[in-house]
């Protein structure tokens, strides 16, 4: 080390604490907004990755966004719903094939997410361990949610209630884990996922019990006429679906009135695309098609709008931080006079007491955007899963 | 040797002025220069260092005329031949004894600092009693030691000249005593020439001459 970098050195390394502040202070200025631009660009990233591979959503009249946020990435309440029977009105189009989602229910840590197996080839999911689900009461859990639950294939789950004094709710379902899927980085790592069937049986809209018109206990049956038996309140409910009671499971009512959140439309071309958002115009339809893609755009559009101002109030403080900086600089140069006087009366070199003093403020800058570079390669580096765990999956 | 002649001196933006007609110290001698505070005689030390200039006369240090010297050339001069101890010892407190002993070395590229500099900086310190505190950051130390540590530094390049601004000005009677026996022990051993500015009468008997500084003329411009 040469003698002017070895004085330096010292003078830093003795004011250690001043000049880990100003270190500090110059990393920040440089880094925030460079980290915050990276956030926000590889947020917008992931969220339009999502939404640009989900065409059309179908759901009930409200908040564009909200359908689109709980259908794509299973956040924000859950919206109102619509019947079962839309999926077919759109099938019958010929335009395209949807695919429903029930995504009401939650486990203690995962949203659980009612659908089909068509859902699990339209997001491309594979099987890390186990199989789909075939049978009622069966759940694939993604892998987070897996990780999480600390459960595989053999396990088991249970639903959450929906509410803490509902004492008229239904029983938690007991859910058989028979898959796990592979980590994909979505909101899919952190579902539950169950047949629809599954999702209404969690909701009570079907349930299973002993044959009362077999029991053997009298006690079970409080009286029986031509049409039906009632069933006394000793009569328990399955919470969970067995091969053994499966049989047992029935649905009371129209399947056709049974509610999804939401259908994800895959339209056959562009043209049947459009002529499906066509047929969904009417304002007095209670039910309405979005394009995700267009509605993330706009959120993504007040985000980056925000994210500028943002961004100009860190330069902003920026700038008067580095001023401050500048003037702890001068401050110091100031109680050092008579320090660099020493030097100077001593037979030291103007220029090499300048060249240590410039070194000194060299190295703090230097060292202060090294670091922020360091940082900013780490956070576009780990950009995509820190946005995946802060936007998506928070 | 030290030769001043006709030597005429005023700071900038201060009515303060000096006037040495003919002043001449031989070499080896060991003297002491006495006066009232403000007369000029840290003045005189500085323009006999070639840290400041005059505006008029000459000044010949071993030979060498300094007023037709470059800044740079005072500056080598200064870091090779002259040693220079001031009052308030002047140390740098971020740096360790070692390293503000060997300080010449490091800021002035006249000087190279190599096995040989340190050598000579440890014996120094060795022979001033603060071998064992070579490490520790000068505020650590007694305001004897912190003296005995510039004095180390002063002597490090071997000067020829030795000038010492209040050298036991904030020294008690103890180590007064000590750092003017290191000052005598090297004069004797190398026949350098030692200058030395004083307020204290208690230790004159200690040089050669004396002078008093009253003998030049000090005042306003207008005395000029």
């Amino acid at each position: 080390m040469s003698d002017i970098a070895y004085l330096a050195w010292r003078y830093l390394a003795y004011h250690r604490i001043k000049t880990l502040v100003l270190i500090a202070a110059v990393t920040l200025i440089v880094y925030l907004p460079i980290g915050l631009n990276l956030l926000i660009g590889r947020s917008a990233v992931e969220l339009m990755a999502r939404a640009e591979s989900t065409p059309l959503l179908i759901g009930a009249r409200g908040s564009r966004l909200e359908l689109v946020l709980n259908s794509l990435y299973f956040e924000s309440d859950a919206p109102d719903t619509l019947r079962f029977e839309e999926l077919d009105r759109v099938e019958q189009t010929g335009w395209g094939y949807g695919i429903p989602l029930d995504t009401r229910f939650r486990t203690v840590n995962s949203p659980i997410v009612g659908t089909t197996l068509d859902y699990f080839e339209f997001r491309d999911l594979q099987l890390a361990e186990g199989r789909l689900m075939g049978m009622l009461g069966e759940c694939v859990l993604g892998a987070t949610a897996a990780r999480d639950a600390r459960v595989g294939p053999g396990g088991h789950v249970i639903s959450a209630p929906q509410a803490f004094l509902d004492i008229g709710g239904v029983y938690p379902l007991k859910m058989q884990v028979v898959g796990v899927l592979q980590p994909t980085g979505t909101p899919d790592d952190r579902a539950v996922f169950v047949d629809i069937n599954t999702s209404w049986t969690i909701q009570g809209l079907a349930h299973g019990h002993q044959d009362l018109s077999t029991a053997e206990s009298p006690d079970d049956v409080l009286d029986v006429d031509r049409d039906r038996i009632i069933a006394s309140a000793a009569v328990v409910q399955y919470n969970e679906v067995t091969p053994e009671n499966v049989a047992d499971f029935h649905f009371h009512g129209d399947p056709a009135t049974f509610p999804l959140t939401a259908i994800i439309v895959q339209p056959h071309d562009r043209r049947s695309g459009v002529l499906l958002e066509g047929r969904y115009l009417d304002e007095e339809s209670l039910v309405q098609i979005v394009a995700p893609a267009e509605i993330l755009t706009d959120l993504l559009r007040t985000v980056f709008a925000v994210g500028g101002y943002v961004t100009l109030g860190v330069m902003m403080v920026g700038a008067a931080t580095l001023a401050t900086v500048g003037l702890v600089f001068l401050l110091s140069l100031q109680l050092r006079r008579r320090e660099i006087e020493t030097m100077r009366k001593i037979g030291g070199d103007r220029a090499r007491i300048a060249t240590v003093l410039i070194l000194e403020v060299a190295t703090v800058l230097t060292t202060g955007v090294l670091l922020a570079a360091v940082l900013a390669i780490l956070t576009s580096w780990a950009s995509a899963t820190f946005t995946r765990a802060l936007v998506l999956l928070s | 040797m030290i030769r001043i002649r006709d030597l005429q001196f005023r700071y900038e933006h201060s009515d303060f002025s000096l006037l040495v007609p003919r002043w001449e110290v031989s070499p080896g001698a060991r003297l002491a220069m006495i006066g009232p505070s403000g007369c000029g005689k840290t003045t005189l030390l500085s323009l006999i260092a070639g840290i400041l200039v005059p505006g008029s006369g000459s000044i010949v240090v071993d030979d060498h005329e300094l007023v037709s010297l470059s800044d740079a050339a005072r500056r080598h001069l200064r870091v090779r031949s002259i040693g220079l101890v001031f009052q308030e010892f002047e140390l740098l407190e971020h740096l360790n004894v070692l390293d503000n002993i060997l300080l010449p070395c490091r800021i002035s590229g006249a000087l190279r600092l190599d096995r040989s500099m340190r050598q000579r900086a440890e014996r120094l310190a060795d022979q001033v009693g603060i071998r064992d505190k070579l490490r520790r950051y000068v505020r650590r130390l007694s305001q004897g030691e912190r003296q005995r540590v510039a004095i180390c530094r002063a002597l490090l390049t071997t000067p020829r000249l030795l000038l010492c601004d209040e050298p036991t000005g904030n020294l008690d009677t103890k180590n007064k005593q000590h750092v003017l026996d290191i000052l005598d022990e090297y004069v004797g051993q190398t026949q350098a020439t030692l200058v030395t500015v004083t307020h204290d009468h208690e230790i004159l008997d200690r040089f050669d001459q004396v002078l008093d500084f009253s003998q030049f003329h000090v005042g306003s411009d207008e005395a000029l």
